[in-house]
This record gives structure tokens, sequence and C-alpha cells, in this order.
């Protein structure tokens, strides 16, 4: 398994590797490096978008990426914390078709706005709707 | 319903409001379609009409609150969802489960899959204008809920899984009962084959519909039954073996095109591989535990649990704090990925079709909107 990790830490030199397990890794990476690390995953192989979410951290926003291989088992959760009053990431789209979706929802629930995203609009909640409810300051 | 004339040539652009009150959309959706004569030109999926917050739910509950509200999730296949949850806390707590309860997930499971793809099966051929096979399908869905009742006590919200195990042993005789059941579906599986693989009607409706290639499936991040129905061979079982699937003799179909009859197919010859499962987990389960007393609550950590829903990877994001409520669930909807998807594969398929690609598509309203 520690064949994974050695590959891991080639694609995404600048990341903080961890096992969280057996064959599921977290990598943390800073913030400007987002973009790249999902496109040096998808290069190396990881073409399988799981999902693109976020944590609320209280004093900061950790927003997250999770994929994985095709054709072998295990995944790679990727993450960053960017700024929670001003939570801005680039959008993951050019890379995967599929992480619009997910964008959508994210920013819905949590308030990340994904930059250079073609449709970000609110999805399981009506448009009207005022605040971001995965929040933990959300007042319900 | 609005109108827009283009000046110079006559061509109409129409908006269609296909929902939220539709019978073709399988629960309350919205799909705003735009056509231009018959042909499709966009469309824009509504959802959120039964956002229940379940993330946020997850929050406030504890760690065994917590499985009764999400096999509300998808109420046609509670048991995964209950499951994936599970596993992504055994995962941040190492727990062990005996083997007993390993080997009764899989028949849970195999059973819920039988169960739900008759259920599509059944909504997916009305869609089509078989409406005959509707009433077979729920029929034979019904002989498969009777055993997952006598598993669980519950027919639909079941509340079977634990940390560490499974809440029931099986009751006495029920091997006797589940082959008689599954002997019943598998006969009437012959029949709907010779139903709907003759039928004119139904292989107009879906031979090269929509196909979907498979960079296309997974670039949008596609999984399950129509992944595979792509032609791409990928199943979480086998891949990323879990419970007991790795002494477990089964096949993976996959389809050609990916066009709405490969889907069909993938469905019908998965429902055949899971009565096999079950058979062979019928056959070899071991006498023993079936559940462990486990911590009240798992250390702080992060766990990635993933099951091979019927829909596909259904996946949890367990952030644990170290307290006996979770900091952040996330789930993850094949369902949602698929439906929101149908703009991306749809354009330039005629209206006559939408309900046969949606249906192929097996929404499923719970589990989508969360």
């Amino acid at each position: 398994m520690s064949e994974q990790l050695n590959k891991l830490k080639e694609i995404l030199p600048y990341a903080e590797i961890y096992k969280i397990y057996k064959n599921k890794y977290y990598a943390k990476i800073p913030k400007d490096k987002w973009h790249d690390a999902a496109r040096r995953l998808k290069e190396a192989g990881y073409v399988l978008l799981s999902a693109v979410t976020a944590v609320d951290r209280l004093n900061s926003m950790e927003v997250m990426f999770i994929c994985r291989r095709l054709e072998a088992n295990g995944l790679v959760i990727v993450g960053t914390l960017i700024d929670r009053n001003d939570p801005r990431i680039p959008s993951l789209v050019s890379v995967w078709e599929g992480a619009h979706f997910h964008e959508r929802e994210t920013f819905d629930l949590m308030g990340v706005y994904f930059e250079g995203n073609p449709d970000l609009r609110r999805i399981l909640l009506p448009p009207h709707w005022v605040g971001h409810p995965l929040r933990k300051d959300y007042k319900w | 319903m609005t109108e827009e004339k283009q000046v110079g040539r006559e061509v109409r652009k129409l908006v269609i409001n296909v929902g939220p009150q539709h019978p073709s959309t399988h629960g309350p959706m919205d799909l705003i379609v735009t056509v231009e004569g018959e042909t499709i030109v966009d469309v824009d999926v509504v959802l959120g009409y039964i956002h229940r917050g379940i993330e946020k739910l997850c929050e406030l509950r504890n760690y065994f609150q917590i499985p009764t509200y999400l096999n509300r999730l998808c109420y046609v296949s509670g048991m995964f969802w209950e499951y994936g949850f599970v596993k992504a806390v055994e995962e941040i707590m190492d727990a062990k489960v005996p083997e007993r309860g390993e080997w009764l997930r899989v028949i849970a499971c195999e059973l819920t899959r039988i169960a739900s793809h008759l259920i599509w099966f059944s909504a997916f051929t009305a869609d089509v204008g078989l409406m005959t096979l509707f009433p077979w399908g729920l029929r034979d869905r019904d002989r498969i809920i009777d055993l997952l009742e006598m598993m669980s006590g519950q027919r639909m919200t079941f509340g079977y899984f634990r940390v560490g195990g499974v809440r029931y042993d099986l009751p006495t005789n029920f091997d006797v009962y589940a082959e008689k059941a599954i002997n019943y579906v598998e006969k009437h599986l012959e029949e709907y084959e010779k139903v709907i693989y003759n039928n004119p009607v139904f292989l107009a409706r879906t031979v090269d519909i929509c196909p979907v290639p498979a960079s296309k499936a997974i670039d949008l991040g596609w999984t399950g039954p129509m992944l595979r129905a792509s032609g791409v061979k990928r199943d979480l079982r086998r891949d990323e073996p879990y419970a007991a699937y790795e002494f477990l003799d089964f096949e993976i179909p996959v389809g050609k095109k990916g066009d709405t009859y490969d889907r069909v197919y993938v469905r019908l010859e998965e429902i055949k591989q899971s009565i096999n499962i079950v058979r062979q987990a019928l056959k070899r389960i071991p006498s023993g535990p079936y559940q462990t007393r486990s911590l009240l609550y798992p250390p702080p950590g992060i766990g990635y649990g993933w099951v091979e829903d019927s829909r596909g990877e259904c996946g949890y994001m367990v952030v644990s704090d170290g307290t006996p409520k979770p900091y952040r669930v996330k789930i993850r909807s094949p369902a949602y990925i698929h439906v929101m998807s149908i703009p991306n594969v749809i354009k330039g398929s005629k209206i006559a079709d939408l309900y046969a690609i949606l249906g192929s598509f097996d929404p499923c309203l719970g589990e989508i909107d969360r």
C-alpha cells in the first residue's frame, strides 16, 4: 500500500499526505495548487470524480474533492483551507465535466464560490433562500 | 408554456415543463425542456422539492440515531444507505465486524438490490408503454420485501445495520423461505425477457436511444449500472471488496453502446447475479456472533465509506471530532449525478423519448434531494 502513497507523493509533490484507512489517503495542498492538483491527478489516472464538497472549520472553510482510479481500488481526498468570509476557489469544470453538479450543491449549502463555473445557481434550495444551511453558524 | 418566434425562418422554440407532478419523473422533479419541433435543445433540471436537510440533521444527532434517518434517503433501497454510513464510521473506528455479520450484510444488500431493480423495471416498462409488466414487477418485488421484513422487521425503512454488525440474526428456516421466493422471481425473470426482448415496441423505444460513450460517462462521474451499460467493467463489489464479496463468485454484466437498451439489459442481468449471490451466501454463511459491542462514538478523524448501491456508488464522508455527534456528513448520491447530467447527454433526442431516457436513469428523488 505504501506503493500508492509514493506514487501520490510523486503526483503531488507539494502536498502533505496521510493515510486515513487502508488504501484511502488525504492530501492537504496549498490553496493556489487546487486546480493544478486536480489536473495532475486526472492525468495520472484518477479519472473518476466522486465528490466536491466543503467542511466548515469555523475559522476557515475546508474545500475538498474526492477522486479515484478506474482500474485499481483506493481513493484520495484532496483538501485545502480557504478564507471563510470570502470563500472563493477555482472551478474544476475544465478538468471534470461532472464537477459542475457538485459545485452547485456546495455553493447552495455551504456558500463556496467556484470561480469559472458556467452556471452557479442554487439547486436544492429555492432561489430566494437566504443563507447557507450547512454552515455551523446558520440560524434556523 | 411560452413561445418564441424567430424572424426569417419558421423555427419555433417551445418551453415545456415536465413536472413537478408528473407520472414519469418518479417523484417531484421538474424538467424545463426547450424543444425545437420535436428535438430537445435544452433541459434545465429543477430539484429540491423534497429536500429535508438530512446532512444537517446528521450533525444534530448521535451515531446511533443517524441510520434511522438515512434509510429514508432512498425508500426503495434503504439497506445500502444505512450500510454506507455504518461503513464510514467503522473505518474511523477501525472496528471489526464478525464474520456472520458480514455475510448477513451481503444477503440484506443483494435482496435489496433485487427489490430495487424490480421496482425500477416495473416503472420503466410502464414508461415505454408496456403496462402489463408493471403489476408483474411489483408482485415479484413483494416476495423479496417479505424476506427483508423477516430479516429486519420492517418492509421499507429497515434500521438493520449497526456499527459493528447487524441488528438481528436470521429467523429460523429463513433459507427455505428465501429459496422459495428467489425461485419465484427467477421463474418470472424468464417471462420478462420473453416479453421485452422480442417486443418491437420495446425495441423501438430503447435501441439506440441516447447512447452515452464510456469516456463521457467517466467524465460526468457516472457509477453503477449506468457506467457499466457504457461498457466500463467497474463494480465496487469486485474492485474494492467489502463485507464477504471477495469469497463470492459472480459476474459483472456490461453493455456495449450505453443506450437505453443496454441500461435495461445490465440491470436485468444484475438481478440474476444477485439471485446467484444470495443462493451462495445462504449456503456458505458461517455460524457465530453477528454483532459486536463497539465504541460509543469514533475518535477524531475522517472516513469515506462507499458501497455499490443499486444505482451506483453510495458514498458517505464522515468527519468526526471525537464528540458523540458527527462534525459533518457528506452524502454522495449517485442518482443526483445521473439526473443532473441529463442536459449534458440528452441534446438532440426527441421529446417522445424523454420519458424512456429519464426512466432508464433510475431516479430516486429521496436520495437526489436528500
